[in-house]
């Protein structure tokens, strides 16, 4: 099988969604532009590639849209020493956050769902910590200008987003940590006894996960000179929706950033495309259900047929020996 | 080796120690709670009365029959439901509408329950055939959002004319109605858990699926009974918060979810299924709803509320998380 | 190899005892540069406990081991890994989902920081050459390979790495003859290498093909090694087994009634050509075979737990249709599976709750559960076990092995079962335990039930059953009355089909 065509056919569904969703949106809003939808919420893509890495990982770290919000906030509270440097020390912060859950998680062995639901509510806390409960701005708005500068149709912030992602990809799919991370959601107890350290693995995957909520939160804070306690709040679900409609498996060890891509733009279309037409936010999430819905089952559909399949074969085999 | 397997290695002597740590779990909470009362009532003003005890079983009653309803699919091994908010939200409205339909409250909170076991019902039964709770409910909560705010146009849904409050300020003694509800269905759910067939085989789903199948019990059975029982108190809860409020809207009760979640891990019902009881839940609820209110009382903003709480849940889970393993092979 | 060579492994006075079993008792090992070492012995008899104390797994309670006539200190894989060894292990260390090229570099100490897959797939195709899977597309996710070409790949992960101690752990459990003929041929060039290489089997066609030196385990005590081409088989078997049935196993009562298992024509994944068993009242089958002999398939497809292709089973003379556990407990057919770990107890819950797991609905009543009634049938249940009354509030994860069997065999009792089907009976189980549950199941049968047993430990079947079958690589190899068996008989059919 040729690499290009295996490659069309694991996202094959992914690719037909896109395209439906596409159509529809410029079916339905000649004013629409595929583009500028996407790259206004390349944060939330950002934001969709952390989760997926912890989750190919085999873990989930609900925290990270608790930690975009956190880091947001952080960018604007140290403004002062300039808008390019605070967002540096916010996400490098997320960074080490991150990668103390995931020592937390590896030392204790705990489940990570059941650790990172409590630090989400920690970081949000956090984040009110910091904005003193209110919404809070940059004192000179002009400092977010160099964030606006657009090359293409691209602002320099969705570029650092872009380059990130990329960057993730290929982490995954060439590097040896990143193929461990894999390895210990596919497999755990193989890779483990294969020799794959798990401690490392928890703090590179979770370190990972904080760093892109804390970009994601920086480059939204970054753009729009302002943080609020409670921003981002929709973020989790979105990002969710965006990476199992990408086809991330929850059971780990499969999927990839083009996936996650795939999902994301799927939903950011869904979402803009709505904004576009003028109806409300609710409509755009009634569909994201049902199409995680749909994803879902046809992957439960998928695998129930080949299970069928599989028993009818051992059956006839049985037969002709006979 | 991992913090928990050291310790568990460390102390051998099992089944005393595992007397120790089952008593240390199950009063872990109840003496804590106990504390805070103590602390607050010394230091506090405005603790020690009747109207701030109320209030806090008040706020307890509505997350805490939720709590004790999403037990039941803890227990199964089913990790919990992510779409408490939207089916909470969804029930409410249908309970004013059909109140305002018929101006009959009772006849208006028998549709709203049922309603909302119906949605759980089918949930329930994608969960059944071995697809992910957590997706499901994600998904589900979305569609059933999604679905409310188009029914509603998106505006606040009234009673218009018609008192439905009467669930939600009904007093006995002084004592609103949710409070006796909360307390009455918890004992209820404690009893089925304990004594019926269903609610064992819940406990043994949880405990180990494979061991269950071959014991003859059928999953699908079982947790599509777990999550009725989730969806019932759902539905109750929403009567009693609609009730209250007087109105509903879509985007209402945002942070439920994340409370009924926070309630179950904090009373000690393990995620991984089989170890937990309802009323571990509702205290659980009763002890986030005491040191909340507490800080209301002490003039605590919002944010720093936010952050104790989440320092204590993380806290708790922890310890608990790290006693279970200490006290088992 | 050379005679005189100082030892490439020494292991003096190597003791574990898991409670009152004792795995390994002041055992002794050695192991010379470039030999094959052969290590044979029955389950139980200490043959895996040492091979996971020499790979890091087990730290032992007492005792020294010494790599090249240097002390070491093997408390962790990766300190046996430093020390040279590597193992192939039964279960495999190979991610399905990820492809047999990577999982070639996995865990490897040494594996390069960037994994560009052409590189990955060329050093791939060299490795599996020398295990002859040439043919593989190093591309293949794991998931994709069938169990053989799966145990190839874990000999070939091992083969990767330079090790000086290679222990194999029945690697020909699942193979085929040709790949059979690969594998002793990629040992014997370890062996030429310079390289040791332990070698645990049950085939004794092997031992006598690739071994130089053998070690012989029983009881948790080793004998001196000896040279193979001083064995001849008989001396083999004779060595291996040597332990009085003694009181162990309870009397046979030989009141035999009629039929009340019959499969007929029974066809099964895993078992080539058709089985015909009949079980009657009052009477024990035992089914004998090593791993993947057929007899662990067989039990499961009557259980329900697996799937039936063809053919038919009658209880009591009615065609019954066995989808499903659910079915056939409701018929009265008990199944207790090899691994209680996995699906014959509930760690986390109470004996009383474990032992009336699979018929509380009959102590029930419109649903609701009569605790009397339970509590009265689970002490029964208990009692007739020998599980300790005062225990029954105590969570069975915390129970001894012995007694945690009891409570997995036990539960069944309360089904008033027809047909009993235990797998492994006394696996990770004391003496003293042991006798009770043979005595139990004994008495059960006397009592009119049919009981099938499955167990790879021949002396187990021997001293047990009433009528023995043997299994051999997927087909029923004998089917006789216990009187007509010898032991060395029944250990040579299970193990020596070549000749």
């Amino acid at each position: 099988m040729s690499s290009v065509g295996a490659w069309f056919k694991t996202y094959l569904l992914q690719i037909i969604v896109l395209i439906l969703v596409l159509v529809s949106m410029y079916g339905l809003n000649p004013n629409f532009h595929v583009e500028s939808s996407i790259e206004r919420l390349i944060p939330l893509g950002v934001i969709a590639a952390g989760l997926a890495v912890t989750m190919i990982a085999g873990e989930f770290d609900l925290s990270i849209a608790s930690m975009a919000a956190f880091s947001g906030a952080v960018a604007v509270a140290l403004s002062g020493l300039g808008l390019l440097v605070s967002v540096i020390i916010a996400i490098v912060v997320g960074i080490l956050l991150g990668m103390l859950q995931g020592w937390a998680i590896a030392k204790l062995g705990i489940n990570s769902l059941v650790f990172t639901v409590g630090t989400l509510i920690l970081l949000r806390g956090m984040t009110w910590l910091v904005c003193n409960g209110l919404a809070i701005r940059v004192d000179d708005i002009t400092a977010t200008d160099m964030f606006k500068v657009k090359i293409g149709f691209l602002t320099s912030l969705s570029i650092a987003g872009l380059v990130v992602i990329i960057g993730l990809g290929i982490f995954l799919s060439r590097t040896r940590w990143g193929r461990e991370l894999y390895a210990l959601g596919g497999g755990r107890h193989e890779a483990i006894a294969a020799g794959v350290r798990y401690n490392r693995g928890m703090i590179v995957a979770f370190g990972i996960s904080g760093g892109c909520g804390a970009l994601g939160g920086a480059l939204v804070s970054a753009k729009g000179g302002s943080a609020d306690p409670s921003a981002l709040g929709v973020m989790l679900v979105a990002a969710l929706s965006a990476v199992l409609v990408g086809g991330i498996s929850l059971a780990g060890g499969r999927g990839t950033m083009v996936s996650a891509f795939l999902g994301f733009a799927i939903i950011a279309m869904l979402s803009a495309g709505r904004a576009g037409l003028g109806t409300k936010a609710f409509v755009s999430e009634l569909f994201i259900g049902l199409l995680l819905l749909v994803v879902v089952l046809f992957d439960y559909f998928l695998s129930f047929v080949s299970e069928r399949d599989r028993r009818n074969k051992l059956r006839k085999l049985a037969a002709a020996a006979a | 080796m991992t913090i928990t397997e050291k310790i568990s290695l460390r102390l051998q002597d099992q089944s005393g120690l595992r007397r120790r740590t089952d008593t240390i779990r199950t009063w872990a909470l109840p003496i804590l709670i106990v504390l805070v009362f103590v602390l607050a009532s010394a230091f506090v003003p405005e603790f020690f009365k009747f109207e701030t005890i109320r209030s806090i079983l008040l706020l307890t009653s509505i997350t805490g029959i939720v709590a004790v309803g999403m037990t039941a699919i803890t227990l199964s091994g089913n990790l919990f439901s992510l779409g408490v908010t939207a089916s909470a939200v969804f029930s409410g409205v249908i309970y004013i509408w059909v109140g305002q339909g018929t101006g009959n409250m009772f006849i208006a909170a028998a549709v709203a329950i049922v309603a909302a076991v119906v949605i759980g019902l089918i949930q329930g039964f994608i969960v059944g055939l071995g697809l992910n709770t957590v997706i499901v409910t994600l998904a589900a909560g979305s569609i059933i959002y999604g679905l409310t705010a188009i029914l509603t146009k998106g505006e606040v849904v009234q009673a218009q004319g018609v008192s439905l409050e009467g669930f939600g300020t009904f007093q006995i003694f002084g004592i609103p109605l949710p409070i006796y509800i909360f307390v009455i269905f918890t004992a209820v759910a404690w009893f089925l858990t304990e004594h019926t067939l269903i609610g064992r085989n819940v406990h043994l789903l949880g405990s180990n699926k494979n061991t269950a199948r071959s014991s003859g019990i059928s999953p699908m059975g079982t947790t599509i009974w777990a999550f009725t029982a989730f969806s019932l108190s759902i539905g109750i809860a929403a009567v009693l918060q609609a009730s209250q409020m007087h109105q509903i809207q879509a985007d209402n009760l945002p942070g439920l979810t994340m409370d009924v979640v926070a309630a179950v891990l904090v009373g000690g019902t393990a995620v991984t299924g089989g170890d937990g009881s309802p009323i571990k839940s509702a205290i659980g609820a009763l002890f986030i709803a005491t040191i909340t209110q507490v800080m209301v009382l002490m003039s605590i903003p919002e944010g720093q509320r936010y952050f104790v709480l989440g320092v204590v849940v993380v806290a708790l889970v922890v310890v608990l998380h790290l006693l279970r393993k200490a006290g088992t092979r | 190899m050379n005679v005189d060579a100082p030892s490439r492994l020494r292991a003096t006075g190597i003791t574990k005892s898991y409670g009152a079993v004792n795995a390994l008792a002041d055992v002794n090992f050695e192991l010379k540069p470039g030999e094959v070492m052969a290590l044979l012995g029955e389950n139980g008899a200490g043959k895996s406990t040492i091979v996971k104390v020499i790979s890091g797994l087990i730290i032992p309670d007492t005792g020294q081991i010494t790599v090249d006539g240097e002390p070491v200190s093997l408390t962790s894989v990766r300190a046996s890994q430093a020390a040279g060894i590597a193992v192939v292990q039964q279960e495999f260390s190979t991610v399905g989902t990820m492809s047999v090229a990577e999982n070639l570099v996995l865990g490897q100490s040494g594996a390069p920081a960037w994994w560009s897959p052409k590189k990955l797939n060329d050093q791939a195709k060299s490795i599996l050459a020398r295990v002859g899977l040439e043919d593989l597309d190093p591309r293949r996710s794991v998931d994709t390979l069938s169990v053989a070409e799966m145990q190839l790949l874990e000999i070939a992960r091992v083969l990767a790495k330079d090790a000086k101690i290679i222990i194999f752990d029945e690697p020909t459990a699942a193979l085929s003859d040709a790949e059979i003929v690969r594998v002793l041929a990629a040992v014997k060039r370890l062996a030429a290498e310079g390289r040791s290489v332990i070698y645990v089997t049950h085939r004794l066609g092997e031992v006598f093909e690739i071994a130089d030196r053998v070690t012989i385990f029983r009881n948790g005590r080793s004998e001196a090694p000896q040279n193979v081409k001083d064995l001849t088989v008989d001396r083999v078997v004779e060595l291996m087994i040597g332990r009085e049935l003694g009181h162990l196993y309870p009397e046979r009562s030989e009141k035999f009634g009629a039929a009340v298992l019959e499969a007929k024509g029974l066809k099964v994944p895993g078992i080539k050509g058709e089985i015909n068993l009949t079980v009657r009242r009052g009477e024990i089958l035992g089914l004998t075979g090593q791993l993947g002999s057929g007899a662990s398939e067989i039990m499961k497809a009557i259980s329900g737990t697996a799937d039936v292709l063809s053919g038919e089973v009658l209880l009591d003379g009615e065609a019954v249709d066995l989808r499903g556990r659910r079915r056939g407990i409701i018929m009265g057919i008990a199944y207790c599976s090899p691994d209680r770990k996995k699906d014959g107890i509930f760690a986390g819950i109470s004996v009383r709750r474990n032992l009336s797991s699979p018929w509380l609905r009959r102590v029930s009543r419109v649903g609701f559960v009569s605790r009397a009634q339970e509590n009265s049938e689970a002490t029964r249940s208990a009692s007739n076990f020998a599980i300790d009354l005062s225990r029954l509030n105590t969570l069975v994860g915390n129970l001894s092995g012995g007694n945690q069997q009891k409570v997995a065999v036990g539960k069944w009792l309360g089904i008033r079962p027809r047909v009993l089907l235990v797998e492994e009976p006394t696996r990770g189980v004391d003496i003293g335990a042991r006798a009770e549950i043979y005595a139990q199941l004994r008495l059960l049968c006397d009592s009119g039930v049919g009981v099938i047993v499955a167990s790879s430990d021949t002396n187990e079947i021997l001293g047990l059953s009433d009528t023995v079958a043997t299994y051999y690589r997927g087909t029923q190899t004998a089917n006789k009355p216990v009187q007509e068996w010898t032991e060395s008989d029944l250990v040579r059919e299970v193990m020596h089909r070549e000749d």
